[in-house]
């Protein structure tokens, strides 16, 4: 059975839908141990995703026991909200992390409104790359991630960005970092506000971070791959992930199976297909798909291994529904 | 060529948004998925807008709900709706055709009208909304009808849809390698195909062959009456590429840098001439209650 929901969230009104076979009424200064499933969907697409995806994945959690819901994030689907002209624009916000703090709230929100032990928070695509920001609270009750098809990259764009969140200092480049070095080693009133004491030093202090977390990941990187990470890269989500997986989330990554995606995500320095025990990740490949991952038998093959993956991970038995 | 963001700001200020209200109707054991806009402006008419093809769904959704809370902001309670079977509404896809697609409109043309205060219903129909629209205002059904991109027939509407699924195909190694007029065979057959995520079956082609848009001869008017009005809208490029993903981009400018895709363009032309053929027509249709 299917409630539509509308709560006021982050100072957006976000229009969702829960899945549950019985609704229990929202309970407040209890806690059970029910565990909930938050799917988020990407840019433009409506929350029951391309070709009803997201809805029938939800279908299959709700048989299964498991409360599921689905959001609109501001301005997409129902939600009220200003978003870009531009797909690209909306696209690159998005994957900056326009969606974070709304998330957060929103994941806050369901848990104890709805009474639950904690979510699974999935998404598809760049909903993929917003589920895994859900990590960045570092909240207890974010107890898993389902990552369909994550998007690596970020858009690029002719226009300056529009993001509601600033996003913050990142280092995409060797070329790049060297080029913010060189402006301000050769700046005299660079040097000038230092040995006064007037320096930036945040500026200085996220440079450097970033320059060693740079030069930590190519450290690591030896032997494993040569090349540098490509330009585009979205740090700011591999970082996300790396913390998902020091954290030891249980992570589901379920992708296309195609030479061509299996380069991609090698190129940012992933293994698809190969599961990591020791930091709880499993990631599963769908040959002879599309990345909408609806033809070939894909739609049904995406719902039973978020299923399995769900059922075996979060079992129902320790719930007390 | 410059095109912003909508100007919401108007909306936000008379709490349109805020009123707005998701919910579901019971039709046949199924829910029925809707969203209610309503107006705190003096009421001018209910419109009922019925949406396009399961796939053409997501990509038009945005444009329609700016539309349906422009509608808002001028006086008239929107309400927009998924059939059964698409999107929020729950039912199995396969299980629906363009016969159940019609009966959910008359369902939800039912609940809006049977509200209070009394008010013009307008049916308004997107895609294979306007083609089922066309029918059922034939029927009797509503009192003003307009129509938006209406394909000429559901055949021909399934029939462009195809391409999805050939361009699909042709992504894919491995994939087959289909014509459209093979998958049409395949239907004929009584094979089910997929397209998009939603298995089409041999019913569905089957059902489709008894719909065509402006088919059905406008009934005679009662004597004394003129006719309900009905208008199939010329939209502007923008528009129609926006609402029916007809043609190129018409902001793109030549050699201005990498080719953008419209998300949320602009589109307060075309939205002040269909909203000014809806009063018009508003006050044409209280003219012939009162007759």
């Amino acid at each position: 059975m299917r409630k539509a929901l509308q709560l006021d969230i982050a100072g957006h009104r976000l229009f969702g839908t829960l899945h549950d076979r019985a609704p229990l009424p929202p309970q407040s200064g209890t806690t059970s141990e029910r565990i909930g499933v938050l799917l988020m969907s990407f840019g433009q697409q409506p929350r029951s995703w391309v070709g009803d995806l997201g809805s029938s994945i939800a279908d299959r959690l709700e048989e299964q026991g498991y409360p599921t819901f689905r959001f609109d994030m501001p301005g997409l689907g129902d939600s009220p909200g200003d978003i870009p002209v531009h797909l690209e624009e909306l696209w690159r916000d998005i994957l900056s992390g326009a969606h974070e703090v709304a998330l957060h709230a929103l994941c806050e929100d369901l848990v104890r409104r709805f009474s639950l032990k904690g979510l699974v928070v999935g998404g598809f695509c760049g909903g993929a790359v917003t589920a895994l920001y859900a990590i960045n609270s570092r909240s207890p009750q974010i107890l898993g991630l389902v990552l369909l098809e994550p998007e690596i990259a970020l858009v690029r764009t002719s226009s300056p960005s529009t993001a509601a969140t600033p996003a913050p200092l990142t280092v995409d480049s060797t070329l790049e970092v060297l080029d913010i070095l060189k402006t301000r080693i050769c700046s005299l009133e660079s040097w000038r506000r230092l040995l006064k004491g007037n320096s930036d030093l945040k500026f200085w202090g996220k440079l450097w971070y970033g320059l060693l977390d740079f030069t930590m990941r190519k450290l690591s990187n030896i032997g494993r791959r040569k090349k540098l990470l490509p330009p585009e890269t979205n740090h700011r989500m591999l970082n996300a992930w790396l913390l998902a997986r020091r954290l030891r989330i249980p992570t589901l990554v379920v992708s296309v199976g195609t030479p061509n995606r299996s380069k991609y995500y090698q190129a940012y320095g992933l293994q698809p297909g190969v599961a990591d025990l020791k930091s709880a990740l499993q990631w599963i490949e769908i040959p002879n798909t599309t990345h909408a991952m609806l033809t070939g038998g894909a739609k049904e093959a995406v719902g039973k291994y978020t299923e399995a993956w769900i059922s075996e991970n979060f079992p129902l038995g320790t719930s007390k529904r | 060529m410059v095109n912003s963001p909508p100007n919401d700001s108007s909306m936000k200020q008379s709490g349109h948004e805020q009123l707005e209200q998701a919910d579901y109707l019971s039709v046949d054991r199924e829910q029925l998925y809707y969203v209610l806009h309503p107006t705190t402006l003096p009421l001018r008419g209910r419109v009922l807008l019925a949406g396009p093809f399961a796939s053409e769904r997501p990509h038009r959704y945005i444009p329609l709900v700016r539309w349906s809370r422009y509608l808002a902001n001028q006086g008239f309670e929107v309400m927009r709706f998924d059939h059964r079977g698409v999107g929020e509404s729950t039912g199995r896809f396969e299980d629906y055709g363009f016969q159940s697609w019609s009966d959910d409109i008359r369902h939800c043309a039912n609940w809006l009208q049977s509200r209070s205060p009394a008010a013009p219903l307008i049916l308004h129909g997107l895609g294979l909304g306007a083609l089922l629209g066309d029918r059922l205002f034939e029927q009797g059904l509503a009192d003003i009808f307009l129509a938006w991109l209406p394909p000429k027939s559901a055949r021909e509407m399934l029939y462009e849809q195809l391409k999805l699924k050939m361009s699909n195909n042709y992504t894919l190694p491995s994939s087959e390698r289909k014509t459209r007029d093979q998958y049409v065979a395949d239907l004929e057959r009584g094979e089910i195909v997929e397209v998009e995520g939603h298995n089409w079956t041999p019913r569905l082609w089957a059902e489709a062959a008894e719909y065509a848009f402006g088919e059905n001869n406008p009934s005679d008017p009662s004597p004394g009456t003129s006719p309900r009005p009905r208008h199939t809208a010329e939209l502007d490029a923008l528009a129609t590429h926006t609402f029916g993903g007809v043609g190129p981009n018409p902001l793109r400018v030549p050699g201005s840098g990498p080719a953008m895709r419209l998300v949320n363009p602009d589109l307060s032309q075309s939205f002040d001439t269909a909203s000014a053929w809806l009063n018009e027509a508003v006050s044409k249709a209280g003219g012939n209650r009162n007759a």
